[in-house]
């Protein structure tokens, strides 16, 4: 079919018009090959002149349009959307930025005379090589799986599973939901108790009837694109049916077996048979087979004969399914970061000296001392240094702030004082780190309740140590021995506290969950470890790989306000991007691999940022997964053999617009 | 018209960050010569080295290519991609006899008025001193470019 292409010279009010010869313009425009009409209109943007297009593509049956005016960041959606409506490709538009890119920066209407007429040169020689390209729709699966069952997984899945519009995985690797969060006895600002913050949301959780809670659970695999993911899991034996058992603790009172719990940061034993915490959802025991007397070669059944529901399964095994879902929302978390890493913290050397996890666990009313704040001699401490940026913004360990520990530390300062209302209590920190609503607030408050402030000269200018010997032996302390913290302020003076109980704020680094996830993914990471996104203004949320999204400390250091928001924030992506009933968009201008070009050379694997491409290890050839590419081009520049090619920006179109645009 | 040697420049930009750039220029009315064209394609991780040299042999004087900075890249890390490519252009180039400021790579911003008028007529400049670049002379005359 011979090319009749339909230029469309918008004056733009006098933004084109006035500063160019138009007449000039029209005349050349006309000359080029193919170009069957010239229309000159003051606006092509408002009604009539959409109308205008629409008809006479129509009418003189257009096979390509050129519309020069202004850029196409402006109206290159506007005009497509007519060339469709008028019944031509989208594809079959190219846009001659005349304004933005001519009358604005040219100084003389003949300089912009000649450069239109060299652009529009080129766009005819362009468009004529464009290829008409079809919007492309795949079938999808709107269901979630959610990676990690912290309060950012818990928030996410309340919130779709409220929607009841589809099912909603969540997949823990305890065998119980609750994260960090649980652990924490109060949180700042406001010093509500945590356990009792999430009871209510994890009873909300269970009543969903979408939400499907997959605990003891990792994920072992994930293949698949955005809409369509299998994700593989195995899910440990608890020796326990979940159906049956209510938690009544019956079994964990005449388990004989003990071990030290993680969950309580090894500062407390646990039955072999036992829950994770009080309210654990699901609300069910599990057996730690590697402590159980039973699977230790014993003939133990006192657990089973307890049991008042005959719960025990004692056959259970390990179980592998797998879960399809369209979208995956990584909730893997953080963990504070090991500063034993730092020895001159006196941390795993030195007694009583915790971190603020550690403290959390002390004075939790379900941790080690039943949430009496003691000492490791069971002695009230009289006075106790909160050190902060414990490791942190330091080159050797974290370089990074992780901007929620100033709080952790203050807010155990706050604890104590109101625990033991005559302890000294010194607070070591080198900047405060205190944006939000009430935060600065809380400093005020603890200062004004006595906490003394030092400031240090940099985070890694204090040591700690045993007393020395030589100094006698504190009457009032009986436990004797006190905790040497030396230190260097911000003038430079070198000074010693005794104390007889440190707690220090260490950073948080990606939690090992995080990392696995991370490389099964292949998702980037930051300098720090935690997960890449995909704008760190605009895109939070979403990882660099198109329905992988990212909700809470994996991706870096927040508190749990900014945390829950994130997550939030990803379900407001699965329910945009997923919609029950309704298909797939994916992205058209993509790239394509011909699969008799291609030599197999994987060059366009390395580059890809999006995992799009895949090795066909039969054909020894490279394939690309079109729903993932996001049309770069980068493979196709990268190409060897030619084989790649960009739609809609392939090599005969641009070497087309360049020769027009020189000649 | 006068005689005087007028350049023509390629510029090949990025869709999200320097064609953005290059509007900006034009939203705060920044002046730069009109022997300055653009080339859009949507990330400059697609700008083929071929495209470069299809621009001079076309009878381009200059060459630019301008993407997203570095960590700002809408896909990524294409522009790094593109720095390597570029680090590699410029030895072969320097073989080809054309010069150093014949082609150049930069960032500019979606914001970058300013930069992007301030980098095209930087080169445009360069080129200008340079003179026109006859690639057919080159090619032709092997002798040269020995003698170089």
């Amino acid at each position: 079919m011979q090319n009749n292409i339909g230029i469309f010279m918008c004056g733009c009010g006098t933004n084109i018009k006035d500063m160019v010869n138009m007449d000039e313009i029209t005349a050349y425009a006309k000359s080029r090959p193919g170009v069957g009409l010239i229309l000159v209109n003051d606006f092509y943007c408002n009604i009539d002149g959409k109308n205008l297009i629409k008809e006479t593509i129509r009418k003189e049956k257009l096979t390509h349009v050129i519309v020069v005016g202004c850029s196409p960041k402006t109206h290159l959606a506007t005009f497509e959307k007519c060339c469709e409506e008028g019944g031509l490709n989208a594809y079959y538009l190219q846009m001659v930025n005349a304004r933005e890119q001519v009358t604005w920066v040219t100084e003389g209407k003949q300089n912009s005379t000649e450069k239109i007429k060299s652009l529009i040169n080129g766009a005819v020689n362009r468009v004529v090589v464009q290829e008409a390209l079809e919007k492309k729709q795949i079938d999808c699966n709107t269901d979630v799986v959610i990676i990690g069952g912290g309060i950012a997984g818990i928030e996410a899945a309340i919130l779709i599973g409220q929607a009841g519009d589809r099912n909603v995985y969540i997949i823990e690797k305890e065998p119980s939901l609750g994260g960090n969060i649980v652990k924490y006895d109060e949180v700042f600002p406001n010093m509500e108790c945590a356990p009792c913050m999430v009871a209510p949301r994890l009873s909300e959780l269970s009543s969903l009837e979408k939400v499907k809670v997959i605990t003891s659970a990792e994920v072992q695999d994930i293949v698949g694109y955005f809409g369509n993911y299998s994700i593989k899991v195995k899910q440990n034996a608890k020796y326990v049916d979940e159906q049956k058992c209510i938690g009544c603790q019956a079994c964990f009172e005449v388990c004989p077996a003990t071990y030290s719990s993680k969950f309580d940061e090894n500062m407390r034993d646990k039955k072999a048979i036992d829950i994770l915490f009080p309210g654990s959802v699901p609300n069910c025991a599990f057996i730690v087979k590697e402590k159980c007397l039973r699977f230790n070669g014993q003939d133990c059944t006192l657990c089973k004969d307890s049991c008042p529901f005959d719960a025990l399964k004692y056959d259970d095994t390990d179980k592998e399914t797998v879960v399809n879902a369209g979208a995956i929302i990584v909730a893997t978390g953080s963990e504070l970061y090991d500063i034993a890493k730092a020895p001159q913290y006196g941390y795993k050397r030195i007694d009583n000296v915790y971190t603020t996890l550690e403290f959390e666990r002390i004075i939790a009313q379900t941790g080690p001392t039943d949430g009496q704040l003691v000492l490791k001699s069971g002695d009230a401490p009289k006075s106790v240094a909160v050190i902060h940026c414990a490791g942190s913004k330091n080159k050797d360990h974290l370089p990074y702030c992780s901007g929620i520990c100033c709080l952790n530390a203050l807010k155990a300062s706050k604890i104590i004082k109101h625990r033991i209302p005559d302890v000294k209590v010194t607070e070591l920190y080198v900047d405060l780190t205190l944006p939000g609503k009430q935060h600065h607030d809380f400093y005020e408050g603890i200062k004004h309740e006595g906490v003394d402030f030092v400031q240090l000269k940099n985070s890694a200018a204090v040591s700690i140590d045993q007393e020395n010997a030589n100094i006698p032996i504190d009457p009032n302390n009986p436990a004797g021995i006190k905790i040497k913290v030396t230190y260097t302020d911000i003038h430079g003076k070198t000074d010693t506290i005794s104390v007889d109980m440190v707690v220090l704020s260490p950073g948080l680094v990606p939690a090992q969950s995080t990392r696995n996830i991370q490389e099964m993914l292949k998702l980037p990471i930051d300098k720090n470890g935690f997960l890449s996104e995909d704008n760190m203004k605009l895109n939070e949320v979403s990882s660099t790989i198109e329905g992988i999204f990212i909700a809470g400390t994996a991706q870096y250091p927040k508190d749990i306000s900014a945390t829950v928001n994130q997550a939030l924030a990803s379900c407001g992506k699965v329910f945009s991007k997923l919609v029950p009933g309704k298909k797939l968009d994916v992205e058209v201008m993509v790239s394509q691999i011909d699969q008799d070009l291609c030599a197999g050379c994987k060059v366009c694997i390395a580059l890809c940022p999006y995992k799009a491409i895949n090795f066909n290890e039969d054909t020894k050839k490279s394939e690309l997964i079109d729903v993932l590419c996001q049309g770069c081009g980068t493979c196709v520049a990268a190409c060897p053999s030619g084989a790649a090619k960009s739609l809609h920006f392939t090599d005969k179109q641009i070497f087309e617009e360049i020769k027009g645009v020189l000649a | 018209m006068s005689d005087e040697f007028e350049p023509k420049i390629i510029a090949f930009v990025c869709n999200w960050c320097s064609y953005g750039g290059a509007d900006s220029a034009g939203n705060s009315r920044l002046k730069y010569n009109s022997g300055v064209k653009l080339v859009r394609v949507m990330c400059s991780g697609r700008i083929d080295p071929q495209f470069v040299l299809e621009a001079y042999k076309n009878g381009a004087d200059g060459v630019l290519v301008l993407g997203c900075h570095p960590g700002d890249c809408h896909y990524q890390n294409g522009n790094y991609k593109t720095l390597k490519r570029a680090i590699l252009m410029e030895k072969m180039l320097d073989q080809f006899g054309i010069e150093k400021d014949r082609f150049i790579l930069d960032w500019v911003a979606a914001s970058e008025g300013q930069k992007f008028a301030a980098v095209v007529n930087q080169a445009y400049d360069n080129v200008k001193a340079l003179g026109p670049l006859n690639i057919r002379t080159l090619a032709t005359s092997g002798k040269e470019l020995v003698n170089e």
